[in-house]
């Protein structure tokens, strides 16, 4: 397994060295420094501010100032604390929910694509049907049923996006079934499990970054307008869709900045990995 | 296989799919918890509880419930709301419909357009043009509908003071009921008045649902517009002095086939920006229906809401599918 991917990553930065050019290349680049910078700030929020971001005051909606950078909310609360604490709640929803749909619609794609027959025609059609569903909505009503906290958000979100992983996976799966080294190691007799395991799952891999950077593009959207319809995670835990909404209240009598800041940074998440997304998409889809 | 063959077939898979996307709510909203808790809450007294359980009929065994439940649904029997009016939840559905309908429409035809516009000339012009055109999808897809919709409010309803925020038309100027379409009903009335206000109440919410969806549909153009210019009977075109105009017409004509398959899988996610759009606006749709009924512990309409989106979906990738069979003969049937 381990020289698998360790010829697969190689194989993968050469591949991005040759086909980054222009365009791509400022889209990568820029893609994963907004990503890391956030990772950054979910890391070092501590450091960055000197507030509580769950503690109010009675310094209630202030301006933005030099000692609260973007002004404080109806409860006091330093603005850019709850922003950048905020970024631990979502990475952490962002984290969970990929691992979840991943490790549902990994094995059940790769299945049905190697199997085929009636089991993945019937896998197939459930998938599809729960696609063409919108996703927003039976991420609410599971969020709904299931009670706010980060993991139940994830569980949410993560059921949602199962059947984009397992169209993927199936499709790439069958694609790499019909290659002839796995030709071969069918031929040779190799068990069924080692062929799935060490020679197609590796080979998934490059797919599943793609899915991985465009999804997560769409989750961090999913969460925050989870969390704005106010299904996410309880008060005062801070979170970017919920501050949105709070603030939303308060835009018509001229305090902006509540609102703009947490969707500002919603917008800004979302759009690091939709540019990490098309430049990936790019390099395995090339279209001259 | 004839066409009308394939629209049978078509037609008959709606069926299971109806009955997968049934089962699905079903499962979500009665056997992962109880519902009537996660709506009243931990703080209920019990017999509060067991009265709303009986009410929406969660007191029989699971198995009974799922029969009544799919009985009820084919025979076209919702249900009556728990909640505030206690009508049929059909009813109430049917209110909010119109102006879900009215919203999703005016975004989609912004979205097309807008695609279309920014797409054709991204893959027509290429160079910086094009990159900008890449930019735009690639920023308009990660746009936060409320941010974006609080955007447009605060610059055209806060500041320049324009157009309203919220609502679908002015006090006094909702239009008598025909469709529930204010647009359309104004028109019929024939009230000016009437029209211009509930228009302006359009501009805003589909503007931010239509651009956010837009860049789906500039990529796919800009995409296919490469593809067929790339072509070599294009360069036979070239070779024989056709002019530019014409070509750029037939390769639109064939760039935009495949928008229309991307037409049917986008209008999931027309209708999951239609709920965020709505909520933002305060926009008297369905979205805003489930958001409220949630609030009222009204499950019956909860579910009859969800159930009717289920339907709505289903119907919909039917029509498309059809189309795309009519408009493209080189598809497998």
């Amino acid at each position: 397994m381990k020289p698998a991917s360790h010829g697969l990553f190689s194989r993968l930065i050469s591949r991005l060295s040759k086909r980054f050019a222009g365009w791509r290349t400022a889209f990568m680049i820029s893609g994963l420094s907004i990503v890391l910078s956030f990772i950054f700030i979910a890391i070092a929020a501590p450091i960055l501010t000197p507030y509580d971001p769950t503690k109010g005051s009675y310094n209630v909606l202030l301006p933005p100032s030099a000692e609260h950078p973007l002004g404080t909310d109806s409860l006091g609360r330093d603005l850019l604390s709850r922003i950048l604490y905020g970024t631990r709640t979502i990475l952490i929803i962002l984290a969970l929910s990929t691992a979840l749909s991943i490790s549902i619609g990994l094995p059940i794609g790769l299945i049905s694509g190697f199997y085929k027959g009636a089991l993945d025609r019937v896998l197939s059609f459930v998938m599809d049907s729960i696609y063409a569903f919108p996703s927003l909505l039976l991420a609410i009503v599971i969020a709904l049923m299931l009670g706010p906290s980060p993991l139940n958000t994830a569980i949410s979100i993560a059921f949602v996006y199962v059947p984009t992983y397992f169209r993927m996976i199936r499709g790439q799966t069958l694609s790499i079934k019909s290659q002839l080294f796995v030709e071969a190691a069918i031929a040779s007799g190799t068990r069924t499990r080692t062929i799935l395991i060490k020679h197609i799952m590796p080979n998934l891999l490059p797919t599943l970054v793609v899915i991985f950077s465009i999804n997560a593009a769409d989750t961090i959207l999913t969460e925050a307008g989870l969390s704005f319809l106010g299904y996410s995670v309880v008060p005062p835990t801070p979170d970017w869709g919920y501050d949105l909404y709070m603030g939303r209240y308060y835009l018509l009598s001229g305090y902006w900045w509540l609102s703009f800041f947490p969707g500002l940074m919603v917008v800004l998440l979302s759009l690091g990995f939709a540019l990490i997304g098309e430049a990936l998409g790019d390099i395995y889809n090339p279209r001259k | 296989m004839k066409l009308w063959k394939y629209i049978l077939i078509r037609v008959l898979l709606v069926i299971p799919t109806l009955l997968v996307l049934l089962s699905v709510v079903f499962i979500v909203l009665r056997m992962i918890g109880d519902p009537i808790t996660a709506m009243v809450g931990m703080k209920a007294p019990p017999n509060v509880i067991a009265s709303l359980r009986e009410e929406a009929g969660l007191n029989k065994p699971l198995y009974e419930q799922y029969i009544d439940y799919l009985y009820n649904l084919f025979t076209g029997n919702f249900g009556t709301t728990m909640a505030v009016d206690h009508r049929p939840v059909l009813d109430v559905i049917m209110d909010r419909f119109p102006a879900t309908l009215e919203l999703t429409i005016a975004a989609f035809i912004v979205s097309v357009l807008i695609g279309m516009l920014t797409g054709i000339m991204g893959g027509w012009k290429r160079g910086k043009l094009d990159a900008s055109v890449r930019i735009y999808s690639i920023v308009s897809y990660a746009l936060f509908i409320p941010w974006f919709g609080l955007l447009l409010q605060l610059v055209f309803g806060v500041y320049l003071r324009i157009l309203p925020t919220g609502g679908m038309a002015d006090a006094g100027l909702a239009p008598p009921r025909y469709t529930g379409i204010y647009v359309l009903d104004s028109l019929i009335a024939g009230n000016l008045d009437m029209f211009i206000s509930s228009l302006k109440h359009l501009i805003l919410p589909a503007l931010t649902l239509g651009i956010v969806l837009s860049g789906v549909y500039t990529r796919l153009l800009r995409n296919n517009m490469i593809d067929i210019l790339g072509q070599e009977f294009i360069l036979a075109y070239r070779a024989r002095g056709i002019s530019d105009s014409k070509i750029l017409l037939h390769s639109i004509k064939n760039a935009f086939i495949p928008v229309l398959t991307m037409m049917g899988l986008q209008f999931a996610i027309l209708l999951t920006g239609a709920i965020l759009t709505e909520t933002t606006f305060s926009w008297p749709g369905l979205g805003t229906m489930i958001v409220e009924r949630i609030q009222y512990t009204d499950y019956t309409a909860v579910q009859g809401a969800v159930v009717f989106f289920a339907i709505f979906v289903a119907i919909v990738n039917v029509i498309v599918d059809i189309i795309y069979a009519f408009l493209d003969p080189r598809i497998s049937y």
